[in-house]
């Protein structure tokens, strides 16, 4: 009982820090089963006709709050922006099947009030001063802290959330996930266009992350939860942080929900490929966790900066330099080792589907890569939008792959 | 001295009239603006200011000098309307298609059940409501343009401004077939009344599917990106207009048709893309001239006549609302917001473009005074009524900020 109210008065705490309207305050680490996830996804809200992004999501969240589901669906920042969240799942399968069903329902949702729905990671060619703020106190205030940022901030990233069994080890996970971060951002690179231009990277979103202050990794040198509570009150002390979600990092803990959070995802095109790339970081953490006392080292600001760079820039043709040995590999290369490794002692019976999604990604160049084929093709920036849209519309099939068409037989 | 010499040179000239009067909407719109009414309003104030009410500079007999002109206007503004129905939505999704479908049966029944015990006749009350199902597509698109609105009632608002023009073009070619085979002037036969109207419409069809198919070729032939197709499509918007001119087909049908067939048909690479935007700019000029030609206040003077103009107006919204009680998609907010998006209506000429025709030589003293009251308060109180309505959906960009 005591637990219980404990729980409810620091939810309550937690709350008034991230709306600003009380003091800092950072929540004690929930423990949570290791290998346990959950995904986040920010959708785009898009116009049926000329694709351009549509403020619809607060009519789509009405309809959604209507169903009985597992999972949540919220607004975020602006209101062409959806947000959804899995519940906390235990597989690949799980995952899959649960993606599925938000697939579906806000497709149905979406089209019901006149929208369509589309994975990705930044529109092709929104312009972020046309873009309205979410009707929302927090939203508002986000709007007054940053200014423009927080329109410029309309991109659409994947989340991928970890359970860890307590809070040091969540802080050495994370560290260790943050190496290897970059290796998402070029799997998950679908954002090539940017305000209406070829912006020449695989992931344009990636970059637009990098302007708010809080925005980064975590310090090398925190290496405990101790550590980061320290760091967390200095911050506060300065008025600089109020709560968890004022980190704006690649990695960063999530203690609320006992678990550290993957943040450097573009959304997938279709939300087949989340559930195979959540699992990917699943094994990936779960490898870590088995090897106590290990901590990376060589983890430069710099040299994650450049890796983090290359990824964004070139995809999975990039190079990434491991900071521990200072060997450069091309990152699909690297990805197909990981994975070769972790199928080996993986105990998820779905794992070895997710990687056939993931090496899909990879024998097709990325989802960059295929959108600039588009282009290369002749398509314009609202077809690019589209075809990223009919990507969404369609169900998974049994066999779980080919999720984006060819070229040619897009939108004929 | 002859009295003609002494006045301004440009009062001969019509051009330059309407362009004075384009110019008086753009300042008064602006000055409006500055404090918060709808700078739609401006083209109101210049048509009253300039038109019959006012200096009489703007009539009916100059705007016939522009008459090949204005039914282009008036057809392109209905290729606007043609071109945001989202035939897919509308059929897939019918819990919200089904009642904009309804709202359009009964804006007429109620336009029939009030104006038939005020002594208008039935046939003649037929033809109006026929008219009165279709919402005013230059009031909607300008306010909408004006005021950056974007979202779910803004979506179907305009969808239901196409659908209600369709609907609206077939009933007007029956009740005015009707009409003109038993009301005053008693011409031919009912039958052939009929095949005449609908011949129009037939034949504006076949011109949309005649130039849609030309639209396809060339661009197909040309393999023009999205970018590059307003100027072949511009062409074929043309050729429909010429087409429709000499045959005597309906233009404005045509035009939605061609509309409906690009916005629904071209998938890939939809010209539209290109975010044309000469329909705002369009709607200033046609409604300045509604202002100008339509609004006599003398019309809004006797009492009766405004009093079931003023309930016919109230009562187009409140069947519109009601029809959309079973729409799920939206709130009650956004249901209240569509239904004051829809509550403008349109003219006579605004759904048949013939100039060797008018509707009043079918009507009688009582219906046309009815018909002008509402053009009156359509054009006096329209604007304001959907300027409501976006704002309530908070639709408008404006609306949006903190």
């Amino acid at each position: 009982m005591t637990d219980v109210i404990a729980e409810l008065d620091s939810a309550a705490a937690q709350a008034r820090a991230v709306a600003g309207a009380g003091p800092a305050f950072l929540p004690p680490f929930a423990h949570s089963r290791l290998g346990s996830m959950g995904i986040e996804l920010e959708l785009m809200v898009l116009d049926r006709l000329t694709y351009d992004l549509l403020p619809a999501a607060p009519d789509i969240l009405r309809l959604l709050d209507q169903q009985q589901k597992a999972w949540v669906a919220t607004p975020e920042i602006t209101t062409s922006m959806l947000e959804v969240a899995t519940s906390v799942l235990g597989s690949y399968r799980e995952a899959a099947a649960q993606v599925e069903e938000i697939r579906t329902s806000v497709q149905r949702a979406a089209f019901a009030v006149g929208a369509a729905i589309s994975g990705g990671g930044a529109h092709p060619f929104q312009k972020w001063n046309e873009q309205r703020i979410y009707p929302k106190e927090r939203y508002r205030a986000s709007a007054k802290k940053y200014g423009y940022l927080a329109k410029l901030f309309t991109v659409f990233g994947m989340h991928v959330h970890i359970g860890m069994p307590d809070a040091d080890q969540a802080v050495r996970v994370g560290a260790w996930l943050t190496q290897r971060a970059p290796l998402f951002i070029a799997l998950s690179a679908n954002s090539p266009c940017w305000q209406g231009e070829d912006s020449g990277f695989c992931s344009a979103r990636s970059n637009v992350v990098g302007a708010f202050p809080m925005s980064g990794i975590m310090p090398s040198d925190l290496r405990s939860w101790r550590d980061f509570a320290d760091h967390f009150e200095r911050l506060a002390g300065h008025g600089i942080v109020n709560s968890i979600k004022d980190f704006y990092w690649d990695v960063r803990p999530k203690p609320e929900y006992g678990t550290i959070e993957l943040r450097v995802l573009d959304t997938p095109l279709h939300p087949a490929y989340a559930a195979a790339l959540a699992s990917y970081a699943r094994e990936l953490c779960i490898e870590i966790a088995s090897q106590p006392g290990r901590w990376p080292t060589g983890n430069t600001r710099e040299l994650y900066n450049w890796n983090r760079f290359n990824a964004a820039k070139d995809g999975i043709q990039g190079n990434w330099i491991d900071p521990c040995t200072g060997n450069e590999h091309v990152i699909a290369n690297l990805v197909r080792d990981d994975l070769a490794r972790l199928a080996a002692r993986s105990d998820d019976p779905g794992f070895p589907e997710a990687c056939l999604l993931i090496e899909e990604l990879l024998q097709q160049g990325g989802q960059a890569r295929w959108l600039t084929a588009h282009m290369a093709a002749g398509a314009g920036m609202n077809d690019l939008a589209r075809v990223a849209s009919e990507v969404f519309e369609r169900p998974l099939t049994p066999g779980g792959m080919a999720r984006m068409p060819s070229i040619r037989g897009v939108g004929e | 001295m002859n009295e003609s010499t002494s006045l301004p040179l440009f009062l001969f000239s019509p051009m330059a009239i309407i362009g004075a009067g384009l110019l008086l909407s753009q300042i008064f719109g602006v000055l409006l603006h500055r404090r918060r009414v709808p700078r739609l309003y401006g083209a109101v104030a210049a048509g009253l200011i300039l038109g019959v009410s006012g200096f009489g500079l703007v009539d009916a007999a100059l705007l016939a000098y522009f008459q090949e002109l204005l039914n282009a206007a008036s057809a392109l503004v209905l290729f606007e309307a043609g071109r945001k129905m989202d035939l897919a939505w509308l059929w897939r999704s019918r819990a919200q298609g089904a009642p904009l479908v309804l709202g359009c049966v009964l804006r007429g029944a109620c336009a029939v059940a009030l104006l038939v015990p005020f002594g208008v006749g039935w046939s003649e009350a037929a033809f109006i409501a026929s008219i009165l199902i279709a919402i005013n597509p230059v009031v909607f698109t300008s306010m909408v343009a004006d005021h950056d609105a974007a979202g779910v009632a803004t979506y179907a608002a305009a969808n239901a401004i196409g659908l209600s023009h369709l609907v609206a073009l077939v009933a007007v070619s029956v009740s005015l077939a009707w009409l003109r085979s038993h009301g005053v002037t008693e011409e031919l036969p009912f039958a052939d009344q009929l095949l005449h109207q609908g011949g129009k419409l037939l034949l504006g069809a076949a011109i949309a599917l005649l130039c849609y198919g030309v639209y396809k070729v060339a661009s197909s032939m040309t393999r023009a990106e999205a970018g590059l197709r307003p100027g072949i499509l511009l062409a074929t918007l043309m050729l429909d207009l010429g087409l429709c001119s000499v045959t005597a087909s309906s233009a404005l049908l045509s035009l939605l048709l061609m509309g409906l067939l690009l916005r629904n048909a071209e998938k890939r690479e939809n010209v539209f893309q290109a975010q044309l935007r000469t329909v705002q700019d369009i709607g200033y000029a046609l409604l300045f001239m509604m202002s100008a030609a339509l609004v006599q206040f003398e019309q809004l003077l006797h009492w009766p006549v405004l009093l079931i103009a003023l309930l016919v107006f109230g009562a187009r919204i409140a069947v519109t609302r009601l029809a959309l009680i079973s729409g799920q998609a939206w709130s009650a907010r956004k249901k209240h917001a569509i239904a004051l998006c829809a509550g403008s209506l349109v003219s006579f000429s605004s759904l048949v473009v013939d100039s060797s025709m008018s509707n009043a030589a079918y009507l009688s003293a009582t219906a046309i005074g009815v018909m002008q009251a509402l053009l009156a308060l359509n054009v006096l109180v329209a604007p304001a009524i959907t300027w409501a309505g976006l704002h309530l959906a908070g639709e408008t960009h404006e609306g949006s900020e903190p």
